[in-house]
Formats: structure tokens, sequence, C-alpha cells
């Protein structure tokens, strides 16, 4: 059934249940995966998938239901199950839908760069990536994750108030994990690079910095537990900054479950902070000109010079407010409801290079890695508790790399303890791009 | 569905290609969540996934694609694609002669997610609402979440295996925000299994929403956890995603069979100290990680991974089974359709030992005492390990005293196996969502209490 038959059908079958308004969400999309070990591709993924999904509105109330192929039968199935859905809905909230108003920038993020490039050329690609990764250096014993991938998706949303809109995209990523050992211990470094076209990976780069990252980390030695100066390597600061972003959704804010509430317009960190969503930005994936709802994306400050400027609003939590919505519905997993959040986060460099921020610092401590983000960190109250990885700094020079240890602070506190901000801006798989930052002072668990 | 000849088909296109091995996953799943913020419905949404996945190997190479096109023709196209990217010479098949993989239903069904009203579902969540928003006056804000899921998989490959199975989740997620003098936390409880609603005749709702409210409370009113080396006790439970973590996937064949863990070539060695016993058992009635057969079709079965510390099984998938010249452990999983399967987890827990847990905390002059665990990581090649310590206590002179928060135990998995001195008697199983290579998957983890002798913690100066 082709996607207008399906959504004539769904509307009218919609409007006879007894729905106000309804709305279709419509995304068809491909992945290509490939995986080497040893310069042999070890597994290879090729993929295409669909999703539908129904949204019924009934008094300001909404229900929401999904699907994966587009026939009659899946349109009432879907009518139905959102019907039910919306019968057990309460509360105050009232739901609306965009009417499609609005200035829509003509961002154009597909290329179909990586749909022309065939099999052979990608398998080229990912096992020199893997060669020059385990030929770096003789101290590098294997490379436990080599990866690629492209994919690409096309997106329209559209509704019974007039919004009719579509959307292409498409991009890719390389991801290294490389092992070094030696006698007394191995050690692994990451290297993760997201692009728009397969002209943009730097495959050497990209195994380099794998390979020398495990090396650098060999010969670690205990820290003593205290509080240090602290360099947060440009991706670190992006996947620790990304970690705290649901801070700024207004759902969240209007819940109390944010530490922001109630902080509109005052100092909320260091003046060396600003702080963007930008929709377009050029060399992200993500970027696109209008959110799940429909609704026109729009670059905004955060933060200015350590000020906060705004929250970031869907729809529903816009006219709770009555003010609007920013754009930045995001569908997520078709699992759960959707939820608010920035579409790329840009952290604005400053002048300092990196060596000049490790000078800055003097004596301190570089991270270069965080783990457990998912689990050591408190939404709500902004604390984190994390494992990390990195190098001792003395005299403003890299001095040796330092045994597993923690950081704990909370990222409101790191906001404030920004010294300076860094010139080596880069994007981190937290669809975030941040400089490496100076923060004053952090706790250090490890002896 | 098709016919087995119409499926037989398939796979003899993908091994046309000069293929070894040939596999068809086909899912059918109805999934839906409720959630309920300060006791009001916010949102509800459900619907169906449909998809196949097909898999070839050719040596130690794996092939996997994807489709939502379930006809025979969409089908017929995905295996073309998979033959094309073997392509070698032709060989000619008979028809396949499948053989069911009968197995005994350990994970039988009263009543199914899609049978049951939505408002009674919504019913238990406002018990849970109830028991966390009622439990202490610092309680602010209570968000539950019901998820549930019925899903059916048919798994048909070249070696003549045809298996089906049908899994069923409940779970009911709790979280409650406590606020005290402008501080913040929060707790979580989570409990669920594979079950359809009579889930709730065996878990009351109320005490599970009082739990979650119970962190949150005594979490506002603690003061931040100590930073430094110390021993710790962690407790039963869901505390057993320390054996997840620490070592739990670097003995999955993911890791091992390219060598990439610390427990590679260690079978039949001493890993772990004496009182460290561990299994993986997917075939536990009812429980959240079970399984009648794999997500490969091979009849799940109980395997013991450290027997009194010694490193006695790994857990292999397939493709694992080939690099490692070991037989499949039933250990196969994968979020759905759009993963290729991989050896993964179950239930996956520290067998009971001899202690009464007031013992070992009362052999404990200074420590700290994690009464509940949050997620964690690991990188199997290293060991590496990290977990957050959502509800904890100072132990001080052989006794439970303040609480404290915001603590991160890391350490070395294979380190960490070695200093576990004192195990308890009171084993319980939790359950948890469990990330990987294939997806996000329902999996218990448990332990009784344990102490490791030495940790590091991370909290404050």
């Amino acid at each position: 059934m082709d996607f207008k038959t399906f959504v004539d059908k769904a509307f009218e079958i919609s409007r006879r249940k007894g729905f106000d308004e309804a709305e279709i969400y419509y995304s068809r999309g491909g992945e290509f995966q490939l995986s080497s070990l040893n310069g042999e591709i070890d597994s290879y993924t090729d993929a295409s998938s669909t999703e539908v999904y129904f949204r019924g509105l009934k008094n300001g109330k909404i229900g929401t239901a999904f699907s994966e192929i587009l026939s009659e039968e899946v349109a009432t199935l879907l009518v139905e199950e959102a019907f039910e859905n919306c019968s057990i809905a309460s509360g105050e909230d009232v739901y609306i839908f965009h009417d499609g108003t609005g200035d829509y920038n003509d961002f154009e993020g597909y290329s179909g760069a990586f749909q022309k490039k065939t099999v052979k050329e990608k398998i080229d690609t990912i096992v020199s990536l893997e060669k020059l990764a385990l030929e770096y250096d003789k101290k590098i014993l294997m490379v436990p994750t080599c990866r690629t991938a492209d994919t690409w998706s096309d997106v329209t949303i559209i509704n019974t108030l007039g919004l009719n809109r579509q959307y292409k995209s498409d991009g890719g990523f390389a991801v290294v994990v490389s092992l070094a050992g030696d006698e007394k211990s191995k050690k692994t470094g990451f290297s993760f690079s997201l692009v728009r076209t397969p002209e943009e990976l730097n495959v050497k780069r990209i195994a380099e910095e794998a390979s020398r990252r495990a090396i650098d980390q060999l010969g670690a030695v205990n820290v003593k537990s205290g509080k240090y100066r602290v360099v947060f390597r440009n991706d670190v600061f992006g996947q620790l900054f990304g970690t705290f972003t649901s801070m700024y959704s207004a759902d969240n804010v209007q819940r109390g479950l944010s530490v922001l509430k109630g902080k509109m317009g005052t100092v909320i960190g260091s003046s060396k902070l600003t702080v963007y969503d930008d929709p377009f930005l050029p060399e992200s994936p993500y970027s696109k000109p209008f959110d799940d709802e429909g609704v026109p994306t729009r670059k905004k400050a955060l933060v200015e010079k350590g000020e906060l400027k705004t929250f970031l609003y869907d729809l529903r939590t816009a006219e709770k407010e009555g003010t609007k919505s920013t754009g930045n519905s995001v569908r997520g997993t078709y699992r759960s409801k959707p939820s608010i959040a920035p579409v790329n986060t840009v952290v604005r460099s400053g002048d300092l290079s990196f060596d000049e921020l490790l000078e800055t610092m003097g004596e301190g401590i570089l991270v270069t890695d965080l783990t457990g983000l998912h689990s050591g960190t408190n939404q709500v109250s902004g604390e984190f508790s994390l494992g990390a990885s990195g190098f001792f700094v003395k005299n403003g020079k890299i001095s040796n790399p330092i045994e597993q240890f923690t950081i704990s602070s909370d990222i409101l506190k790191v906001y404030s303890d920004i010294l300076e901000v860094g010139n080596d801006s880069v994007s981190s798989i937290y669809r975030v791009c941040s400089p490496s930052v100076l923060i004053d002072e952090i706790d250090v668990a490890s002896e | 569905m098709h016919s087995d000849e119409a499926y037989s088909a398939v796979i003899n296109k993908i091994l046309s290609g000069g293929a070894d091995f040939a596999e068809i996953f086909l899912e059918e799943r109805y999934t839906g969540s409720i959630s309920m913020v300060q006791g009001e419905v916010e949102g509800s949404v459900s619907g169906k996934l449909f998809g196949a996945g097909l898999r070839a190997f050719k040596g130690t190479r794996s092939i996997y694609a994807y489709t939502n096109e379930l006809s025979l023709d969409g089908l017929m196209k995905v295996a073309e694609r998979l033959r094309a990217v073997i392509s070698q010479e032709k060989v000619t098949d008979p028809v396949i002669d499948f053989r069911n993989n009968e197995s005994v239903d350990v994970c039988p069904v009263l009543f199914s997610p899609n049978n049951v009203p939505k408002k009674d579902k919504v019913r238990v969540m406002q018990l849970a609402h109830e028991g966390a928003s009622t439990f202490a006056a610092t309680i602010s804000q209570v968000v539950v979440n019901f998820i549930e899921y019925d899903q059916n998989v048919w798994i048909y490959n070249s070696e003549g295996v045809k298996a089906q199975d049908r899994r069923v989740r409940t779970r009911l997620a709790i979280s409650a925000v406590a606020t005290k003098d402008g501080q913040m936390e929060s707790g979580f409880y989570g409990p669920g299994a594979a079950m359809g609603f009579e889930f709730f005749n065996i878990v009351d709702p109320r005490a599970a929403g009082e739990r979650a409210a119970r962190i949150a409370d005594r979490m506002v009113r603690a003061e931040f956890a100590p930073a430094g080396r110390m021993p710790v006790i962690i407790s039963n439970e869901f505390g057993g995603v320390i054996f997840h973590e620490a070592c739990g996937h670097a003995l999955e064949a993911t890791g091992v069979a390219k060598g990439a863990s610390v427990f590679a070539g260690k079978l039949g060695q001493k890993i772990a100290n004496e009182c460290v016993s561990a299994i993986d058992d997917p075939t536990i009635p009812n429980a959240w990680g079970s399984a009648n057969v794999d997500d490969e079709g091979t009849p799940t079965r109980k395997n013991l991974l450290i027997d009194k510390g010694v490193l006695k099984s790994y857990m292999v998938d397939r493709l694992g089974g080939l690099r490692m010249k070991m037989e499949p452990t039933g250990s196969a999983r994968r979020q759905d359709y759009t993963f290729a399967p991989t050896s993964r987890m179950s239930n996956t827990f520290l067998l009971p030992g001899e202690y009464y847990p007031e013992e070992i905390i009362a052999a404990t002059d200074y420590g700290l005492y994690a009464k509940s665990l949050g997620g964690g990581s690991v990188m199997p090649s290293t060991g590496e390990f990290n977990f957050a310590v959502k509800e904890g206590y100072m132990i001080e002179k052989g006794r439970v005293t303040r609480p404290v928060r915001g603590a991160t135990l890391i350490g070395k998995g294979n380190e960490v196996l070695t200093k576990i001195d004192m195990v308890g008697n009171d084993l319980e199983r939790g359950q948890g969502m469990c990330g990987s290579l294939s997806g996000s998957i329902p999996a218990d983890v448990g332990q009784p209490t344990v102490r490791v002798s030495e940790l590091i913690v991370g909290g404050r100066n």
C-alpha cells in the first residue's frame, strides 16, 4: 500500500473512531555496517526498515501507536490501539499538533555520497583502517573493535491540521578501539569520527589516534586521591556536557526535576561558557530543518557568557507556559514517548590551544576518558562520580599516564569552575561539539 | 508465515552463493509502555514490530541483513543480497529437512499483554505511585512506567534447525525523587519477569513503590561518600551487577573468541577466590532473562561458569563457537531482528556461601556498604569496570552507620574476583537491561551479600 493511500485511510478511520485530529510520522531508513578482525570482514549488516506512528488527539489528550508495515489492516489497528491509549490519559496537560506554519530552513542533509560507494570500496576502507591501527606500533596487540557504518533516513510528518513535511538525511561513522600491551599491563585507546560524507573520513587519523591513545596509557601509575585542577580533552568534555543536557528540557524544569529550575536569566556558569543548540551544524548527520512534531528548528543560545538564556520546549511544554516550541521534540526509540533534547549542542571555543591549556593549568590532571556516564550521573541533582583515565600534568606538560581513577563533582560546579576554554573543537558521540576545557577543582579518588 | 519449503528455498538461495551456513530469524512482537507522572497517565504508546533477520556464515565471516518485507518475495530479495556478498561458486542443495527443536516451556504465561485492559495496568501503576508518594514527606516526584512485550520468534537454519519461542515480559519501573533543603536525590526500583499480568500476583506494586522512595529518602539525607581504597560489602540481589560487569561480559564468546578478554585461554584455571561460584541459567521458570531456546534456536541450558574459583565455561554462540572450536551453550541473544545475535548473559549470578550477611558486616572494621547498585560498564579486554552505588552506608566498627551518596566503584574484573573474601547465604536476583553488541536485552543479575576486600570508591575528599 502506498503512503498517500495509507494516510487517507488512517485519517478517515480516525475521524470515524472519534479523534479530533490525527498525525502520521513515517520514517524509512537503511543502514550498512562493517566490522573487521585480523584483516577480514567479520560482520556485515545491510538493512532497511520502516516505522510508522499514528498519534490521535481527543479533547487535548493524546494516544500513540506504531507499526512497521503499511496496510489497511495496520491502519485500523493503529487507530484502535491509539484510541485505547488515549482513553487512559489523564492530568492537566494539553497536547496540540503543529499546523505547518513558520519559517523552515532549506538545510540539505542528504548527499547520497555513502550510497554511491561500492561495497568493495567500503570493505577496502575498513580493512585499511584496522591495518593502520594494528601496524602503528608493535605494542598494539590487536584491534578489538573496528567498525564503520553509514545510514540514511527519510522522514515524513503529516497531520489533519495541514502539516506536511519531508526531510532526508544521511551520514556515517567509524570507531576504532586499539589494545596495547607490555609486560605489565593492557590498555585500550578509542577513536570515533562522525561524518556526513565518506570523503570526510580520515582513516589514517582515526587509526593512529586510537593506537597512540592506547600506547600512551601504558605504564600508568596511581595518583593520590585529592582535589585537582583538571583539563577535559575536547571529546571527553563533550560527553560529560552531553550527559547533562536533559536539565535544559522544559519538561524536567516544569516537573521540578532540573537543577536549572528558577534560574532563567541568571548566571549559572563561568563567563567563558557559551553554549548553542545548532540544528544546522554542517558536519553533523543529526542536523535537520524540523523536529519530530514538524516544528521548524532554529539556532539559539542556551547559555551566553555564563547566563542561562532559554530552556528547550516541545509543543506541550510550550503550551503549558504560554510560549512557543523551540523545535526540540525528539521521538527517540518507538518503545517510549518522545522527549526534549538539543539537536546539536555546541560549546563555543575560546582562544587557547590545547598545549596552552595545559600550560595554564600548570599542575593537574588531563582527563582523556570517562566511563559509567549512563549510571554514575544523577540527572536530578547534577552530581556525578565517574570512572576515568588520563595523564598527570606537571609544569604545564604531560608527565605520565595515570591508572584508572574516579572524578566526582556536580555539573553546575563544573560550569562555574571553567577557567579557560580551548580552540580545538570536535564533535563527540553525544551530539556535542566541544573544545578542551580547563576546570578549577574536581575530586579525584584513587590511592 | 510461509511453509517450510518456502524457508528452505530462502536458505538455499543464500547457500547457493557458497555460504557454509544460513539462518532465518522471524519476529513478531507486541510492545507497550505506559508512563505515569505524579499519578497521572502522561503517555501510553504501543504497537507491533514485524521483521526478519537473515544471516550467512562463510568460514568465520558473518553477514547479516534485516527487513520488514516479510513476503516470500521480500525475503528472497534479501537472500539474493547475502548471496551476492559471498558470491562464490554455485553449489546445489537439497530441500532442508527441518527438525522441530522441541523444548519444555519454562515460561508459561496466564494473561497476555494484549488481553489485559490498559486501565487494569493503570490501577497497578496507581498503587505503585501511592506506595512511593506516601512513603515520606521528602518525596517530591514519582514516575511510574509499565513496560511489557509479547515476542514470538521463529528460527530456521541450514542445519535443519526449526525452533519457535514466545517471550512475554512485564516490568514495573518506579523512579522517586526526594527533596530536602534544596537537595534532590532519586531512587529507582524496577521488578520484572517473563510473565504476563499475573506478575502482580507475586509482586506488590505498593511495596515496589515504597522501595524506590526509601532509596531517595535515605540518600537525600546522606553526606558524600569518602574517596579512596577500602573494603566494600555489596548487598544481595541487584548487587550482582558487580559480577555481571566485572566478570560476566568478559566470559562472553564475543570477546573471548577474539582473544579480547582478560579470561581468554583460562578454562580450567583458578580465576577467583575459592568462595566464588557462578552460573548463567536461562532455564529458571519465568525469570526476567529466561527463554526456552536462544535466538539461534539452540535449546537453553544452565551453564556453570565458575566452580569454587575455577573457570569452567564461557557463554558461546554459533559464530563464537566456530572461532573457539566449542559447542554453542544456548547463549545467543539479540534485542530484536535488527541485530545479529551474539553471546550474552541471561540470568547470571554468584552462588550462596556460608555466612549470614550480619556476620560479614560484623567482621568489617571500616568500609562501604553498597545496599543498592545502579548500572555499570566494562572494557572486557582490560577488565576495567565501573558501577554506581545508588544507596550506600558507611560501616564503622562492624556496624552499618550513616548513609552516604554519590559513590562510584572502579576496579579490574580479574583482580576483584580474587578479592571477594566473604560470601553470604542470602542469594537473590534483580532485574536489569543489559546493553552490548546485539542491543539491549532483559537480564537478571544476582548474588548473596559479598565482601570485596578492597575497591576504589569514587567519593569526595
